[in-house]
């Protein structure tokens, strides 16, 4: 067979493998195969299953016993050891697996040419390299074709797949677009979530915090009982932190609250819902937990609140303590009370005003004695219960003790509810804040009519007190001036000098008295003055002159200068020259010398007495000229006298109107002066008006 | 008190009619003592505590009177105007007395012809009497 070429094995072979196929596809039967067959050994290709591949091999029929199948063998192919190799499964039981075809010696002819009776293995394994080879091409053909009708397929359905796809990822882009959206508002919403929640912590944070460092005392009931939810540490303070009332209704947590209304005002709310708002509403508890009962005063609030129905739950106690607030306005109102009970019974007439003279309130004794009403008064309304001759003088007072902050003090009339003008002694005085500031005025108008009668009943007494010590002095002086005489013309010396000294002492109670008078007189107003003209160193001499006589220690030197004449009442100006020299000669024991001079110039007179006696001390120079001042000696040394002397003198000498001073050094001596206006009848009319002022007003 | 109140005195000088003095004052014992402070210098006085004995007198009209200006019950100024308003007495010399300065401006307004204060001086008296007297 060598002689065979490939081109004519190809040929057969393709023939051989068509009537094969014609007759695989007509019968699959045993029978059908047998009868078809009728031959004894063929040559049959087996399909391995797994490979895929087709395997040349002879087969015997055989009828097994089912009858109906053709079995295969491999007997020749198998045994060759080349082949076998290349066979995944080298033994019989793997054959059986495959199905196989059986062909007719007519194929197997025409693929080997000739008998099939005489065909040979040899010839077989020949060609089988060739046949597999040739099985193998047309396998792969065929797969080739099966590979691109799949793969047209293929393409047919990437088109259907890609446009189902692209619907699909539009789709599904959509679908993520919108699943993005949906992710990033819920994001959005979570985030938000988050945010309200931590606000909503903080808030509830912040309101605890308020709550628990609230400058008020706040407390929160719930429920118709009123149990206590919470209570922040200023309502635990007020209470008392002994105390335990959280969760517990306010009847057993503060039992001392029966019957001071709290628990009934707390269940109106609750049960009304309206809060009730209660101002300085006393309360009493027991902070300390001892049974004894405290005075509180609060400002609260019992506000309810309500459930998400719009129920009452309960209710908020928002309050703050004014106990101290309360206590000390009551103190001002009842020290206040105080001043006023006071105000409006004492005798006097009482008022107060502001710091420019307005005055905004009167006692009820002001309003009793005046018959006016409070509308009349208030501001400058007094003036109608002025004397309006008066008043000019007191308006103009007021006034400048408004500019100047100075008490005033004053006599004036004012006009009863009778009509009736009486004396009334009005004192005001400045009110300053602790900054020195004028504030207010407080004033008083004290009715002395009783006063001034009983001054007038003294003054009366006083005179006629005097006047009557005058009358017996008078008859002893006289009596004593007779015997004098009646001794003297008997020679009874002895006698005159006792008598001399009795008459001397006589004369000082003399003086005493005239003072006494002097000084009623003065202050009734009712000294009388005689003036006209004198000279006055004619007077001073007189004086000096009378004076030596009454002192044998002293010398009294005389230094008059250039006489005047001066107007004025000679007795009482001889009055108080004799007083001065006499208060000389008393204050100066253990000296010799006074001095009187005198010296004018165009106005005025001056005349001084200059002793050397005990003086005055500096800070007391101002007071000898006051009413019963006496200066005091040492402790062995007394002076005698009411201390009347120097005030009559230094009132004579101011309504002459003169000047009285003095100059002193303590132990060195003392020197009094005065002068007196020459040309006084220009003055003298001033004199009198000031005077007429001074009877009117005081 | 009636005329027989008025006592007259023996004369100072002899050969010479003593100077007739009356006072008047309601206090008896300033009356005795200008009495005797008088008399001891030789006045022939005569002296009454009652004002309206000065009133009835007649004929024997003192050569001074000393008035007192507080006589009780009459004002001695009152006098003094009526002595010296009448033509019968107003030649007749009057010093008023009195405890207080303060009247002799009125002691003049009301004819008083002087003025002597309570207490008064021995000698202040002597010589203001002689004053008007000689």
């Amino acid at each position: 067979m060598s002689s065979l070429n490939n081109a004519l094995l190809e040929d057969r072979f393709l023939t051989a493998i068509g009537k094969l196929s014609d007759i695989g596809s007509r019968s699959k039967t045993s029978k059908g195969l047998a009868s078809l067959l009728g031959a004894t050994s063929l040559f049959i290709l087996i399909k391995d299953k797994e490979l895929d591949i087709l395997l040349p091999a002879l087969g015997f029929p055989q009828t097994l016993p089912d009858g109906s199948v053709w079995n295969a063998f491999l007997n020749e192919c198998v045994k060759n050891k080349k082949y076998k190799a290349q066979l995944p499964y080298p033994n019989k039981s793997n054959l059986q697996h495959a199905t196989g075809y059986a062909y007719k010696n007519e194929c197997v002819s025409i693929l080997l040419g000739g008998n099939p009776k005489f065909h040979n293995l040899e010839k077989f394994n020949l060609l089988l390299p060739l046949i597999t080879s040739i099985f193998r091409y047309e396998q792969e053909l065929k797969q080739k074709e099966t590979d691109i009708n799949l793969s047209n397929k293929l393409a047919r359905d990437s088109q259907g797949i890609a446009r189902k796809l692209d619907i699909a990822r539009r789709n599904f882009q959509t679908a993520l677009i919108a699943k993005e959206k949906e992710i990033e508002l819920r994001n959005i919403a979570e985030k938000e979530s988050m945010h309200a929640k931590a606000e909503n912590e903080n808030e509830q944070k912040r309101l605890k915090s308020l709550f628990m460092n609230a400058p008020a005392i706040i407390a929160v009931l719930r429920g118709p009982e009123h149990v206590y939810e919470l209570a922040n540490p200023l309502y635990m303070q007020l209470i008392g932190k002994h105390r335990s009332i959280v969760g517990k209704p306010i009847r057993e947590a503060l039992p001392e609250l029966t019957g001071q209304g709290i628990y009934e005002l707390l269940d109106e709310v609750y049960i009304t819902g309206k809060p009730f708002i209660g101002n300085e509403i006393s309360v009493k508890l027991d902070r300390k937990g001892r049974g004894k009962l405290e005075d509180g005063f609060f400002n609260f609030v019992y506000q309810p609140s309500q459930d998400v129905d719009g129920k009452v739950d309960g209710i908020l106690v928002h309050a703050v303590e004014i106990t101290a607030q309360v206590q000390y306005r009551k103190k001002v109102e009842d020290s206040e009370k105080k001043f006023r009970t006071l105000a409006d019974n004492i005798p006097n007439l009482a008022w107060m005003a502001n710091a420019d003279g307005y005055i905004y309130w009167y006692n009820s004794r002001w309003y009793e004695y005046t018959g006016t009403t409070p509308n009349e008064m208030e501001g400058w309304g007094w003036q109608s219960t002025h004397d309006p001759n008066v008043l000019p003088v007191v308006l103009k007072q007021w006034k400048k003790s408004i500019k100047t902050a100075k008490r005033f003090d004053m006599v004036f009339p004012l006009k009863g509810a009778d009509g009736i003008f009486r004396p009334f002694l009005t004192r005001i005085i400045p009110i300053f804040d602790d900054d020195g500031k004028l504030v207010q005025w407080f004033g008083t108008n004290t009715d002395i009519t009783d006063q001034k009668q009983l001054e007038r009943q003294k003054d009366d007494f006083l005179g006629i007190a005097s006047h009557e010590l005058k009358t017996p002095v008078t008859s002893i002086k006289a009596y004593g001036q007779v015997l004098q005489t009646m001794f003297q013309r008997k020679g009874d010396i002895k006698a005159v000098e006792h008598l001399a000294k009795m008459d001397a002492q006589v004369d000082k109670l003399t003086s005493l008295i005239s003072d006494l008078l002097d000084v009623t007189k003065i202050q009734s107003g009712r000294m009388e003055f005689h003036e006209d003209f004198f000279d006055f160193n004619e007077l001073a001499n007189e004086q000096v002159e009378q004076l030596q006589l009454t002192t044998e220690k002293h010398t009294i030197r005389k230094e008059l200068n250039q006489s005047r004449s001066v107007y004025g009442d000679r007795n009482r100006i001889g009055q108080v020259i004799t007083n001065l020299i006499s208060n000389a000669i008393k204050y100066s024991p253990h000296s010799e010398k006074i001095v009187v001079n005198t010296s004018s110039d165009k106005n005025n007179v001056t005349l001084c007495v200059k002793d050397f006696g005990v003086g005055i001390p500096r800070d007391k120079l101002d007071k000898v000229f006051e009413q019963f001042y006496r200066v005091s000696g040492t402790k062995e040394i007394t002076f005698p006298g009411l201390g009347l002397g120097l005030y009559v003198s230094s009132e004579i000498i101011k309504r002459e109107g003169g000047k009285i001073w003095v100059e002193s050094i303590k132990g060195k001596g003392s020197t009094f002066c005065f002068t007196l206006p020459i040309n006084k009848k220009v003055q003298k009319q001033q004199i009198n008006t000031l005077k007429e002022e001074e009877v009117k007003h005081g | 008190m009636d005329n027989s109140s008025i006592k007259i005195l023996p004369t100072r000088f002899a050969g010479t009619e003593k100077k007739k003095v009356l006072v008047a004052d309601d206090d008896p014992a300033i009356v005795d003592a200008l009495k005797l402070m008088l008399e001891l210098d030789d006045y022939e006085v005569s002296t009454t505590i009652n004002g309206e004995t000065i009133f009835k007198m007649e004929k024997e009209y003192p050569d001074l009177l000393i008035l007192d200006i507080w006589m009780s019950g009459q004002d001695g100024r009152e006098i003094c105007k009526f002595l010296k308003n009448n033509p019968l007495t107003k030649h007749i010399p009057i010093i008023m007395i009195s405890a207080s300065r303060d009247i002799i401006q009125s002691a003049k307004d009301a004819g008083a012809d002087d003025f002597i204060a309570k207490p008064f001086q021995m000698v202040e008296v002597l010589n203001k009497v002689e004053k008007y007297t000689s």
